[in-house]
């Protein structure tokens, strides 16, 4: 798959239709174990965010900017932010990209960048 | 159950011990606890030590075992507890239970922590492995950080002000001057802390809002008590505080999945949960001991823990009902922020602080009449939290 391809996935419970993100072995709502992944869209808003100027080893960027997102469907992230330039309730959606590296092996996933 | 009391305790200066190692730092908390409880080292059958991360910054394990050895308290049944962040209040859960169970009759519960062996980033790196490994760890998040976005938050809802974090500092650093075991012995004032291009302090941005003077340093540091059950405590000591309330709740893990991202409901619990045990009210309460990691955390817990309505405690702080002499000093040790925060030790310290408090020899810091006293140490931001009351005996 071609990386502007990739999906941000969420957990959905399929007895009470419940979505997570992260995934749960056990959903909190009615006890099910059985989940199956659904995308959780490209439309998010920012709930509230930091930027970290005392980054963690493995984090060379400073400053970090760090938010936390909530897709239309409820279920919320915490994810880096591409830019710097944001306030609480900016519409966001993420994009595939480098986070850090974790005993010096690059890890990737989603960051959340302004959509507008 | 069997009523529980603390007969003895003890703890190192917290701040940065470069000549001592970590077995040092506990062997002298708990030395000074023993001797504090007028026993006999042979009357010691159990150990619980609190660490967190002596493994990855001291390479060594099992500290329980080696401490029992070193104070000669073999054959002793020990075992060290890691609950992160929560560790000293985890392992005096673990001798109070075990005290109360009638399995063991006198504990040695001491927690410690040496941090200052490497570089702040390693450190940061270090606390942050409370979090979420996929959707917080990987991402940078870190303590300060998950702080800076509960504070952002928190201002945005309830109107905390940059000067209402201000005032948690500047009234920890002012306790702190009168605890010789604080790390940080520094007054600072509001103004100090808001304007420090013209008070000449450095105050740079940690995690935005969140500036130096809103988070707890890196300490090193040790603190003991002694446990028995409270019907023999008499014995060893005229002043016996009793263990009346534990609490203890969980979180989910991941700070985004809370159902209010602002509120800490195992605070609420855990508080709830020793209240009711300890059949006696928040308002009952004389003297606090709060997880003010950061100073947003100390104005929220002081709400959570049931002291003031939700969005209200920055309006108390500003009324000066938590300073010493006020109606609920909170962290007249200094918290924290001032007194320091060897991850590890850290629940330990506040109970010895409390300890103090109630046997009236907390000297300038002291508050007067306290009789009974609450304690709350966090593992993480919150994910799983431990409280304390404890009271007075007579
Ligand atoms: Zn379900």
């Amino acid at each position: 798959m071609n990386e502007t391809e990739k999906r941000m996935i969420g957990y959905r419970c399929k007895r009470c239709g419940r979505i997570y993100y992260p995934k749960h072995a056990v959903c909190m709502n009615c006890d099910s174990r059985e989940f199956e992944k659904v995308e959780l869209g490209d439309k998010c808003k920012l709930i509230t965010y930091t930027k970290l100027y005392a980054t963690p080893k493995g984090v060379e960027e400073k400053p970090l900017i760090l938010g936390i997102v909530e897709f239309e469907n409820g279920v919320r992230a915490t994810g880096q932010l591409t830019s710097e330039n944001v306030e609480i309730g900016m519409k966001m959606k993420p994009v595939w990209g480098f986070l850090r590296k974790i005993d010096s092996k690059e890890v990737y996933g989603f960051k959340f960048k302004p959509a507008t | 159950m069997r009523k529980v009391a603390i007969i003895g305790c003890g703890m190192t200066k917290f701040g940065k011990h470069e000549n001592a190692t970590l077995m040092d730092l506990l062997t002298e908390a708990s030395l000074k606890a023993l001797d504090d409880s007028n026993l006999d080292n042979k009357q010691i059958d159990a150990v619980y030590v609190g660490n967190m991360g002596s493994l990855l910054l001291n390479h060594q394990t099992g500290l329980a075992t080696a401490l029992t050895a070193n104070l000669n308290l073999l054959p002793a049944a020990v075992d060290t507890v890691q609950n992160g962040t929560a560790s000293g209040s985890s392992a005096i859960k673990n001798g109070f239970l075990a005290v109360a169970s009638g399995y063991f009759d006198k504990v040695l519960v001491a927690a410690g922590e040496k941090m200052r062996v490497t570089t702040g980033n390693e450190i940061t790196d270090f606390i942050a492995t409370m979090t979420h490994p996929e959707a917080e760890y990987a991402q940078g998040v870190t303590l300060p950080s998950l702080a800076g976005m509960f504070t952002r938050l928190y201002m945005h809802k309830y109107g905390v002000e940059r000067k209402h974090l201000a005032m948690v500092a500047a009234k920890n650093h002012k306790n702190a001057l009168k605890n010789p075991y604080a790390h940080i012995h520094k007054a600072v004032t509001v103004d100090d802390i808001l304007y420090p291009e013209k008070s000449g302090i450095k105050n740079p941005v940690i995690a935005d809002p969140l500036r130096l003077y809103d988070c707890c340093p890196v300490s090193d540091g040790a603190a003991s008590v002694i446990l028995c059950p409270l019907e023999e405590a008499k014995k060893y000591i005229d002043t016996p505080v009793e263990i009346i309330g534990f609490g203890q709740a969980t979180e989910v893990q991941a700070v985004h999945e809370r159902e209010d991202p602002t509120e800490i409901k195992s605070l609420r619990i855990a508080a709830k949960k020793a209240f009711e045990i300890a059949k006696v009210e928040p308002k009952d309460v004389d003297v606090a001991e709060l997880h003010d990691a950061f100073t947003i955390l100390e104005i929220a817990e002081s709400e959570e823990a049931g002291f003031f309505k939700k969005g209200e405690g920055h309006k108390a702080l500003e009324e000066g009902l938590t300073e010493i002499g006020g109606k609920i000093p909170i962290n007249p040790s200094g918290g924290l922020k001032a007194r320091g925060h060897p991850v590890g030790a850290t629940g330990a310290a506040q109970i010895v602080e409390l300890v103090w408090q109630l046997r009236n020899e907390a000297g300038e810091r002291q508050v007067e009449n306290a009789e009974i006293g609450f304690s709350c140490n966090f593992f993480s931001f919150g994910s799983n939290v431990v409280a304390f009351v404890l009271k007075r005996g007579d």
